[in-house]
């Protein structure tokens, strides 16, 4: 049992050094890389995941959007593994970290961003101003615009945090009241771990949920750029 | 206004001040035929969307100028022994 609440959200240290960089990395180490021309079941299944997610996820993309297929891969897959494995007990989940998230999404939002004035600048500069915008209403709109392009890095950061913390803190605190009812109330116990069991359930389901929605918008943001 | 409420389509609103033409395909700025200063800076083509946000960040970036150098100029007001008798007296 932890100490406190948020035990789980502090950065891991094993012997005095920090082992986050080797928690990161250790998701990868899940996915083997196919090196045989017919590989074998956990391989192909893998192939076949990413070929489902990269035919979905790039149908709406044109040339220059599809050459970011192996970041937008790479970042379902990093951010779907790092949930899942957070969900067992006692593990650090990265992604509960603001300043992790905040490291990915800005980058790629910014990447997208510059990509769009690169390519597309007069297109870029007037998705500022909605069409057909009267007249006095142009600079609010403006300056509206602009604040909603540079909330977008911080939104995409916090929603991920949030969501992955947020049922972390649940679990644990149903997990808990569970474990605390069973001497008191035996029957109360039992449908307090029928909630935690359906909310692990839950769980999962916004692991993989949230993995998609980072990369869908990011996606996004990208399509709008190209 | 009971002229405006009867033109429903944008496009014919837009016919009061300019000349359009109705081109198959994506919308461009080349269907739009505004003159004078309405063909830079009208909300409803490329161009001039695009002058008008940067038209509004200039507007923007010559207001903060204008308090800075403002805030710069103006001299910092400095006690006097005349303020100073008079702080004894009361």
């Amino acid at each position: 049992m932890n100490e406190n609440l948020f035990a789980s959200f502090t950065t891991p240290t094993m012997m005095g050094l920090p082992i986050v960089v080797l928690i990161i990395m250790f998701p990868s180490i899940l996915f083997p890389s196919p090196n045989r021309l017919v590989n074998n079941r956990l391989v192909s299944l893998q192939q076949w995941l990413v070929q489902l997610t990269s035919k979905q996820m790039l149908a709406i993309h044109n040339h220059k959007g599809q050459t970011w297929a192996l970041m937008l891969m790479s970042l379902i897959l990093f951010i779907g593994s790092t949930n899942l494995l957070g969900l067992l007990p006692h593990s650090f989940t990265p992604t509960t970290q603001l300043s992790m998230n905040l490291g990915m999404a800005i980058p790629l939002w910014a990447g997208t961003v510059i990509t769009g004035f690169r390519r597309k600048t007069k297109a870029s500069l007037a998705h500022f101003l909605p069409q057909g915008t009267p007249g006095p209403l142009i600079p609010m709109l403006v300056i509206i615009e602009t604040i909603s392009l540079f909330i977008q890095p911080v939104a995409l950061a916090v929603r991920l945090t949030a969501n992955i913390t947020a049922g972390h803190l649940l679990m644990h605190l149903i997990g808990g009241a569970a474990l605390a009812l069973m001497n008191i109330s035996t029957p109360v116990a039992l449908i307090t771990f029928i909630i935690l069991i359906l909310l692990t359930i839950l769980e999962f389901a916004v692991a993989l949920i949230q993995a998609y929605v980072f990369t869908l918008l990011v996606s996004l943001y990208l399509h709008d750029n190209t | 206004m009971g002229l405006l409420h009867a033109l429903k389509d944008t496009t014919s609103r837009i016919g009061f001040f300019c000349q359009i033409e109705i081109l198959v395909g994506p919308e461009t700025d080349a269907q739009f035929h505004f003159t004078g200063i309405k063909k830079y800076y009208k909300s409803y083509t490329l161009t001039g969307r695009m002058n008008c946000v940067l038209a509004t960040y200039r507007g923007i970036a010559l207001i903060v100028i204008y308090f800075k150098l403002r805030s710069k100029t103006t001299p910092a007001v400095k006690a006097t022994q005349m303020d100073f008798k008079v702080y004894l007296i009361f």
